[in-house]
């Protein structure tokens, strides 16, 4: 992608505020032409206004026949003290498509060219204006989908990732130490080698953990889904709708109204959960509800979190209690609905510790919900040291995973302890360069091939 | 036939004889010093306090093992004596690390002590250029911040000085020795003989570093009074794996060793005795080598263990002598007695002579050039334990590259320096000089990162050509050397160039080898070679492939692990390039490490301090990682220039 971008002799230019219409526009225009295009589209009557002068002036822009587009604020920064260390320039104006289409074509009939994903920021690379790391963070940042995400970018400013390496790094220490102890002392290896499965099934696990927060981030649509469970009328939308806090579902008292999975972004804690209504889990199920029946149990299959909602006034039924078999080793929790109602039985002793008891309907005992369930969630979450990586730490951490896959595999087929210390040796030397810096073009491309245009 | 004579001149008035190189001390790191400078044809002095205890086997009567067979075949091929040397009085040839697939094999013998010092003591008697003296070394005089003159008393107080061009001291464990054996003390470097007193005192006043080491000694038992039919006998290689890259014979009978354990019974009687081991009772303050502990140590720092193996090797052919391997000790006799006897076998062992710990000065390795010459004083060179190594292997290589640069120094050539992507001997030097030794330095096949690529079958290939520079490598040697290579190259190519179909005899074959048949069309017995089931004697066996030539031992080996491990060692090889790379790679002169993005603060401090002139050497600042390196490689590249 960056193959015109490498071009940096080229004036680039982009929108760089939201999708339009919207109150003001800002185009953002930087290179070494961008004063003198700028000086030709742009008009001002301030006496104060020179285009080489860091500024803010107020004036009209004309394209090259001297059509009036609108009247701008235009901001000027003189490299190299500006975000990409070039002279740049940005055009405020009416968000309107008509009048950011008209200035784009102006800033290209000017000898402008529209700016590739990144190319603002690469420019900022290069002239150094940004480390690297900054700009992966940077990129991070614009993936972060909740407020502990945005945590987890900023805390690796603070080494968090510097420590999690150091600390397998530490372990692979001690796997090598016990290696060379077997090719050095001959006897007992097979012992030996025994012991070092489990600090690398370990590495394996945590390195694993780390790579699976990267993908949750880059993968937008992946937010932690909490499914809520249940006999049908049991009142799974119900209580949906009052975690939304609003009204959506059809709740209705014929059994099976929910006929096909709802979901729904909310935050709970500090991370974004994606709340998942399904259809009720009948003993009996039938025609139309079939469909949405197995893609009940397919959620479940892949929740984080799940909740078995039970009609108070019924109990549990062997469906219930399926599920709880299948899915108990799951973070989950038991909610016994509609206690408003004048007869309800009580839940049975054996999964009492599991119980809330609420009335979606009325919100009796909502608060109280609402702190179990931030309790239950925040057990489902990665454990708190293991730190985000950047994209290109997260590919390295995948060839190590890799890597150690095939020693344990080793180990047991072959388990020659000088080849396996030597396995190891290079798996530590690519742990190492995880926190190195980065000198290879091909991440370079890729890091800045994800941002949004105009960054 | 003798060969030279010092020849005598004046200095400064006084009658001075004057010679070219001067080696301090006869053991293995002496011999390998002389012996390497008189072949270079520099006129050798050896001095030495007794010439029949020249290569005298101190302590355990044998010759390689892991990690240290390896630099026994580097010796060998630079053109030492060592190998040689163990070739033709060894009793017990055994290589260790056998098993299959195994890329790290370490060759051992044990040896008859007795011809073995007295083969060398004949070499050395033989050798062109070389003469030995037996003298006590008064003092070294310097010059300029050169070395200048050796000035020696013989054993009739008659002082004699001589002006040298090069100094190369090997004294051992003899600087200012202590011996102890339970409460009693004796000054002295080896049962019976003195403790060089002068020469660690001087040089400290020189300004030399020094450090207390510690090292000790088994007892030795009577074989006549022990029960070996109660040990588990321990038989030696069928086949003898020489050392020696040259034509050499293995012309002894070998003999049996035995294996032993001690029990709950002999570890109750060290425990109970402990305040009498000079080692607990704090009477020694060197410190002993962690890997060769003595028992004491074994006992209480493995409390878990309920026996520690034993073995009982006969120190030579006509001997009673036995060494009784894994119990060096410095409890009290009747204690060494008394716990000795608690093992199976052992109940009525008389003992010759007690086990004993000595403490030595030795010299800070970190004042040494990887030439092995000290940084302070120009022509002086030091090498084997006085450096803080343990073993004569570890010896005979400092000994070895010692005496090399000492005759080229004197020939005014480039000095001989092996680096660790090269050599063991290499990997030892580059750990003495940078890390210093807080233990006896011993060395392992863990020390060396390139171990797959550092093996004995290619000691020669790796360290021939450069023997034969300095002139160690003669002509014969260096044509059979040739051939080997070529040899190498075209069975190599045999095997690539041989396809072998998938016959149903050969196909059975690898089933009974646990591998699977051939898929598809005929397979090169080189790829064949790679799976980790076969072995190429199995394959050449097995295969419709014949040999256009017998090749031996060490071509088949290196063929077999070069293509197994191939990957590792292509890897390796990358490595070594890379590392070569960052040594050519200075660090500008202003450089400020406080702007190197990616190291931490402790490093740029760190480098700060010592400010490192090459890449190579920021790697050897301790606590620089690979990341560190490579944020400085960056840096130099784009930020700088």
């Amino acid at each position: 992608m960056l193959r015109q971008s490498l071009n940096t002799e080229r004036t680039i230019f982009s929108l760089a505020s939201g999708p339009l219409p919207s109150a003001v526009a800002i185009i953002r225009l930087s290179g070494s032409q961008a004063f003198e295009i700028a000086n030709r589209l742009f008009h001002s009557s301030q006496d104060s206004f020179r285009v080489d002068k860091r500024g803010m002036f107020y004036g009209e822009l004309k394209d090259s026949e001297a059509n009036l587009i609108d009247n701008v604020l235009m901001l000027t920064f003189v490299g190299p003290n500006s975000f990409t260390g070039e002279n740049v320039v940005e055009f405020q104006c009416h968000g309107s498509v008509s009048v950011v289409s008209s200035v784009e074509n102006a800033l290209l009939s000017a000898g402008a060219f529209q700016a590739e994903a990144g190319e603002f920021s690469y420019r900022a690379f290069l002239n150094g204006k940004m480390s690297f790391g900054a700009v992966e963070q940077l990129g991070d940042v614009f993936r972060a989908r909740d407020q502990a995400d945005l945590q987890l970018v900023y805390r690796r400013r603070d080494g968090s990732m510097e420590a999690f390496v150091s600390s397998l790094r530490e372990r692979l220490l001690q796997v090598q130490a016990i290696l060379d102890t077997a090719v050095d002392f001959v006897d007992e290896y097979s012992e030996v080698l025994e012991q070092v499965k489990a600090p690398i099934t370990q590495v394996i696990h945590e390195s694993s953990m780390a790579i699976q927060r990267f993908s949750h981030l880059k993968d937008a649509s992946h937010s932690p889904r909490l499914v809520l469970a249940g006999a049908p009328n049991a009142g799974k939308s119900s209580l949906f709708n009052a975690m939304l806090g609003r009204y959506r579902t059809i709740v209705h008292d014929s059994p099976g109204t929910t006929r096909d999975v709802v979901e729904e972004l909310v935050e709970i804690g500090s991370r974004r959960w994606r709340i998942v209504d399904t259809a009720g889990f009948r003993d009996q199920t039938e025609g139309a509800e079939l469909q949405g029946l197995e893609l009940g149990e397919g959620f479940l299959g892949s929740a984080e979190a799940w909740l078995l909602v039970v009609d108070g006034a019924v109990g549990m039924g062997d469906a219930d209690r399926r599920l709880l078999a299948t899915f108990g080793h799951k973070p989950h929790r038991v909610i016994w609905n509609k206690v408003d109602a004048d007869r309800w039985i009580e839940p049975p002793e054996d999964i009492e510790g599991q119980v809330i008891r609420i009335s979606a309907k009325t919100g009796q005992n909502l608060e109280l919900f609402w702190q179990t369930i931030r309790d239950l969630l925040s057990k489902s979450e990665l454990p708190g040291y293991i730190p985000l990586p950047s994209m290109s730490q997260t590919e390295k951490l995948q060839i190590v995973v890799e890597d150690l896959g095939n020693m344990l595999r080793d180990l047991s087929a072959i388990g020659v302890p000088e080849v396996l210390a030597e396995q190891n040796r290079q798996i530590l030397g690519k742990i190492e360069s995880i926190i190195g810096p980065v000198d290879n073009e091909d991440v370079l491309d890729r890091v800045f091939g994800d941002f949004c245009i105009g960054k | 036939m003798k060969r030279f004579f010092p020849r005598d001149g004046l200095f400064e008035g006084f009658h001075v004889k004057q010679v070219e190189v001067v080696v301090i001390g006869g053991g293995h790191a002496g011999c390998e010093a002389a012996l390497a400078s008189a072949r270079m044809g520099r006129e050798t002095l050896l001095v030495t306090l007794s010439a029949d205890k020249i290569a005298v086997m101190s302590c355990n009567p044998s010759i390689g093992g892991v990690g240290k067979g390896q630099l026994v075949k580097e010796i060998d091929a630079l053109g030492g004596e060592m190998g040689k040397n163990a070739d033709f009085t060894g009793i017990h040839f055994k290589r260790l690390n056998t098993r299959k697939g195994s890329a790290v094999q370490s060759s051992r013998c044990q040896s008859d002590k007795h011809l073995y010092a007295k083969r060398m003591q004949e070499v050395i008697a033989d050798q062109p250029n070389l003469e030995v003296v037996e003298a006590e070394v008064k003092g070294l005089i310097f010059d300029g911040g050169r070395v200048d003159q050796v000035q020696l008393r013989d054993s009739n107080g008659e002082e004699v000085a001589y002006r040298v061009g090069a100094a190369v001291i090997t004294a051992g464990t003899f600087m200012r020795a202590i011996m102890h054996c339970g409460d009693e003390r004796t000054e002295g470097g080896r049962f019976g003989e003195k403790s060089a007193v002068g020469l660690s005192e001087q040089l400290e006043r020189e300004g030399f570093r020094l450090i207390r080491l510690k090292t000790g000694t088994p007892p030795r038992i009577k074989a006549s009074s022990l029960d070996f039919s109660r040990m588990i006998a321990q038989n030696p290689d069928e086949k003898p794996y020489r050392f020696s890259f040259s034509p050499t014979e293995v012309p002894l009978p070998q003999v049996q060793c035995y294996l032993g354990f001690t029990n709950a019974k002999t570890h109750g009687v060290i425990q109970e005795n402990l305040s009498r081991s000079p080692l607990y009772s704090g009477k020694i303050k060197g410190i002993g080598p962690r890997y060769c502990p003595s028992i004491e140590d074994k006992v209480v720092k493995f409390p878990d263990k309920d026996r520690h193996q034993l073995f009982f090797e006969p120190e030579a052919l006509d001997s009673d002598w036995i060494y009784p391997n894994g119990i060096s000790t410095s409890l009290p006799g009747d204690v060494q007695e008394a716990f000795l006897r608690t093992v199976e076998g052992c109940e009525s062992a008389e003992f010759i002579r007690y086990g004993y710990a000595v403490e030595y000065d030795c010299f800070d390795p970190r004042d040494l050039r990887p030439t092995l010459e000290s940084k302070l004083v120009e022509g002086l060179y030091l090498a084997g334990q006085v450096n803080g190594t343990s073993g004569y292997e570890e010896a005979a290589a400092q000994g070895l590259l010692a005496g090399v640069n000492a005759a080229l120094k004197i020939r005014n050539e480039e000095p001989l320096v092996l680096s660790r992507t090269e050599s063991y001997i290499g990997v030892m030097i580059d750990d003495l000089i940078h890390q210093g030794v807080l233990e006896p330095y011993r060395m392992f096949t863990s020390r060396a990162e390139y171990r797959l690529s550092l093996r004995e079958d290619n000691a020669d290939i790796r360290l021939r050509p450069l023997g034969r520079r300095v002139g160690l490598v003669s002509d014969a040697d260096f044509a059979r050397f040739e051939g080997r290579v070529d040899a190498l190259k075209r069975y190599r190519a045999s095997l690539a160039g041989y396809f072998q179909k998938p016959t149903a005899e050969f196909q059975r074959f690898l089933e009974s080898q646990g591998t699977n048949p051939i898929s598809g069309g005929a397979q090169s017995l080189l790829q064949l070679l790679k799976r980790p089931e076969l072995s190429l004697r199995e394959l050449i066996l097995h295969s419709g492939w014949t040999p256009p030539f017998e090749v031996d031992e060490e071509t088949l080996e290196t063929i077999e692990i070069e293509s197994k491990y191939e990957g590792y060692i292509a890897i390796q090889r990358q490595e070594i390039s890379r590392l070569q790379r960052l040594s050519k790679t200075r660090i500008p002169e202003g450089l400020k490490f406080e702007e190197v993005s990616g190291l931490s603060y402790e490093l740029r401090e760190k480098l700060q301090k010592y400010r490192p002139e090459s890449l190579a050497e920021a790697a050897q600042v301790s606590g620089v990682t690979p990341a560190a390196i490579a944020a400085l490689l960056y840096h130099v590249e784009h930020c700088h220039g």
